[in-house]
């Protein structure tokens, strides 16, 4: 494939998971058992309708949450991230890294027409998309910088 | 050019690492994580490279588990994580968090002492600024020229 071609491959391309969905009124106690039994990093929060209406991240569990209280009785909807910037399926590869550079996130939810998450992808799933793309470059390498052939040939 | 292989030098500067010391709390860690805007705190013990904890670490195996953030920090971090140094290539550190799924990757001496911290915040940078620039095209592609081709 060529950079160019990798550039503007569409989000939707790109393996990924379904992305975990939770209402407002789940607990903290309950998403942080949905995160650590999917192995999961975020879930989305939608609307009785099934739009997104927030995200709520591991980032915002350990750096926001009073650990002091009883946080796991509390309602993601009064901890969950509002603004959630997203993309469309079609939303190039490129794009999407760029807007998660800009917002500093990890996590980029991909929503229908009608604001429903139809998908999530996360920084690593691009990267990994990227890194096997290329495997000569980023996936086949000696298992440290220390094994590197010093000559061309080996031997 | 924007080039596809650099140092991870370029990329750390002269930045130091959220740190804790083998002996502080999980409490310790997570408040490091908050003022540093960190997402793990690596462990040093005597100076070294000990281990790593992540905020997924926090999530899944001490807050899912019902454990107390006053628990050392020792008990729940990933011992000896992989690590590169300055002068290795990124793409070692693209490898490492495409396949081995690390977001951060430690960067050490000789010694094993821990003197920054590679982070997926910068690598994703980098290759959104390869990939913005049309001219790495030619770069890659010529790189595969020189050696022989094969398809």
């Amino acid at each position: 494939m060529s950079f160019t071609d990798l550039a503007k491959t569409p989000i939707s391309e790109i393996k990924q998971r379904d992305p975990v969905l939770v209402s407002t009124s789940t607990t903290l106690g309950e998403i942080v058992a949905l995160l650590a039994n999917n192995n999961r990093g975020s879930v989305l929060v939608t609307d009785g309708e099934g739009k997104l209406v927030g995200i709520f991240t591991e980032n915002n569990l350990v750096r926001q949450v009073d650990f002091s209280s009883d946080w796991k009785a509390e309602a993601v909807a009064g901890h969950m991230t509002t603004k959630v910037q997203t993309a469309a399926p079609n939303t190039s590869m490129t794009t999407a890294l760029l807007r998660m550079t800009a917002g500093r996130f990890r996590q980029l939810p991909i929503v229908s027409r009608d604001d429903k998450p139809v998908g999530i992808v996360s920084i690593r799933d691009i990267i990994s998309h990227i890194a096997h793309c290329y495997p000569k470059e980023f996936v086949n390498l000696p298992p440290s910088p220390d094994h590197e052939p010093s000559e061309t040939w080996g031997g | 050019m924007e080039s596809l292989h650099r140092a991870i030098a370029d990329f750390i500067g002269e930045r130091s690492a959220p740190t804790v010391e083998i002996g502080d709390t999980v409490g310790r860690a997570v408040d490091i994580m908050r003022t540093e805007d960190a997402y793990c705190v690596y462990v040093q013990d005597g100076g070294k490279l000990a281990g790593v904890l992540t905020e997924r670490d926090v999530v899944c195996r001490i807050l899912a588990a019902g454990h107390d953030l006053g628990a050392p920090v020792a008990e729940y971090m990933t011992r000896e994580p992989e690590s590169l140094k300055a002068n290795d290539d990124i793409a070692y550190a693209i490898n490492k968090m495409a396949v081995g799924g690390y977001r951060n990757v430690p960067i050490v001496d000789d010694d094993g002492r821990l003197v920054s911290a590679l982070s997926v915040r910068e690598v994703v940078a980098h290759l959104a600024e390869v990939l913005s620039d049309p001219e790495v095209e030619s770069d890659i592609n010529s790189e595969w020229l020189d050696i022989g081709g094969g398809g």
